[in-house]
């Protein structure tokens, strides 16, 4: 188990601003990317890991990354989120008919196939026949099915207007 | 099926809480690029990153009820608005293409890998992030997450080890360029799994890195589609089994000839836990594999476009076919986020 350590960052600003003036405030502040990586490597360990963990050891190391004159809104956030440490996760869910169809769905259309046009209507058909079960879910259920369809527009964005020309082959320029 | 979308004002308290909670998304896992331009719209539709105005989009009812601390919606629609922000910011804080970069690969899977790296990063730091904004404590169960998220989610767990672990990869990833997640990805098994026979970073290095790519695009992802889950879940470990023996076969051939000089027969010891390259990797921060998240999986990678299965099919290290360019260049403008600000409500 080795303990998460800090980056040396803070670079020192000297342009004023809010930099400048957060620096001030926080005469030491608060590592936020470095509490983020921490946070979740403790909970790896306690909650994902098959090793034991001890919870109140994860927890003082992650209290020991909060500078004590940080400030109080991160001595407020980082708190809840210690404390949010002993929480296991939830459990799986139990998914009703309406998301299973849609998963059905999901499969049905992705990928599509067939020429542009054929797949530009498949995947559009496949995200109208989603969004209409997630008319018919319960509010607990609806977001999730509906979120189904970001691949779905994402993929058909791409079709309609490529951000750079796809290639078959991953190397095609080193082809001697 | 275009979907509306209409521009939200930028003195709007709507708009303000997206635009601190995007700086807030930032703070959490910083990148050196941020590509919003600034805009948002509330769409009819999922919304998204728009990669050629900047524009970002999220869904008018997750943006509208999703996005306030004080918010009595369900916990549902505000993970999934949360959610949103996380992944837009992740699309936005990166670059895509790098010209020039040797091991870039354009292919459908480097398409797929964005959304999926998007998707991986934004379910990674929900719960700090709802927290660090003031939220209620916040997650997604992973069963629920997308085909996109579970490919991506694979690929890091399979290259996550004691010397780049899942959240230090999960970093790199985030800073882009899109086309070179791949090549993150290889070079996290190259120092998680081959260091002390690797040559130093330079193009032996990201020629080592190329073979590992190859064999990431390889395996049968095409045949697939629409299976059953059982057929999902044996090409994951397909690919997994794939870059095992890749790794293995690179670690018999011993130190690359181009370290020899500078390490002569002293493997560096930097690589503080060795697993053998095919024993069955303890899965920490991983969202324990599912037959339906696999078959999804599969089905993402297969499914980015007709020519996305023939990547990397026995070609060997580097002699890819020549330069098919499977799509025009961008030509069209049928992008989802009209630039304009009219569009269903008034």
């Amino acid at each position: 188990m080795n303990s998460p350590s800090l980056p040396a960052r803070q670079p020192v600003d000297n342009s004023g601003g809010k930099a400048l003036f957060l620096a001030t405030v926080n005469a030491m502040p608060l590592d936020i990317p470095a509490f983020n990586n921490a946070f979740g490597r403790a909970y790896d360990r306690v909650h994902r890991s098959a090793q034991p963990a001890d919870l109140a050891a994860e927890q003082d190391k992650l209290r020991a990354l909060v500078p004590a004159d940080a400030s109080e809104e991160d001595r407020t956030w980082t708190g809840h989120l210690i404390n949010d440490l002993a929480e296991p996760p939830p459990p799986p869910r139990e998914w009703s008919e309406l998301y299973h169809e849609a998963v059905r769905i999901h499969v049905a259309v992705y990928p599509p196939k067939g020429t542009t046009e054929e797949q530009l209507a498949m995947l559009a058909d496949g995200r109208r026949r989603i969004w209409e079960l997630a008319d018919r879910a319960s509010p607990d259920e609806e977001w999730d099915i509906r979120a189904m369809t970001e691949d779905l527009e994402s993929m058909e964005n791409w079709i309609r207007n490529p951000a750079f020309p796809l290639t078959e082959t991953p190397f095609p320029s080193s082809d001697a | 099926m275009p979907e509306s979308a209409e521009r939200v004002r930028e003195n709007s308290p709507t708009y303000r809480e997206f635009a601190r909670l995007y700086e807030l998304a930032r703070q959490l896992r910083p990148t050196g690029v941020d590509r919003w331009n600034r805009e948002l719209y509330e769409t009819s539709g999922s919304g998204g990153y728009d990669q050629e105005t900047g524009a970002i989009g999220i869904h008018q009812p997750l943006l509208r009820e999703g996005l306030a601390t004080q918010s009595t919606a369900n916990p549902r629609l505000q993970a999934r608005a949360l959610h949103a922000v996380l992944t837009r910011a992740t699309q936005a804080g990166m670059d895509l293409d790098a010209p020039g970069e040797t091991n870039a690969v354009r292919t459908a899977q480097s398409r797929g890998l964005y959304d999926g790296v998007a998707a991986v990063r934004a379910a990674t730091d929900l719960q700090a992030f709802s927290r660090r904004a003031g939220y209620p404590s916040l997650t997604l169960d992973d069963r629920q997450q997308s085909g996109a998220y579970a490919a991506a989610n694979g690929l890091i767990q399979q290259a996550s080890g004691a010397s780049i672990d899942r959240r230090e990869l999960i970093d790199r990833l985030s800073q882009g360029p899109a086309v070179m997640h791949f090549d993150q990805v290889a070079e996290a098994v190259v120092r998680n799994r081959l260091e002390e026979i690797a040559p130093a970073e330079g193009a032996d290095r990201q020629a080592v890195r190329r073979e590992l790519i190859e064999t990431m695009l390889h395996a049968q992802w095409e045949s697939l589609a629409g299976r059953s889950p059982e057929a999902g879940q044996h090409v994951a470990e397909e690919i997994r089994r794939g870059l095992n023996a890749k790794v293995d076969e690179m670690r018999r051939r011993g130190p690359h000839p181009a370290r020899g000089a500078e390490s002569g027969d002293v493997p560096q010891q930097q690589v503080g836990r060795e697993a053998p390259a095919d024993a069955p990797r303890q899965e920490v921060g991983s969202e324990g594999p599912t037959q339906v998240k696999e078959v999804a999986a599969a089905r993402f990678l297969n499914g980015v476009a007709p020519a996305a299965g023939a990547a990397g099919r026995g070609s060997a290290l580097g002699d890819g076919s020549r330069g098919a360019v499977a799509r025009a260049p961008a030509i069209g403008r049928g992008t989802s986020m009209p630039r304009g600000g009219s569009a269903a409500r008034g």
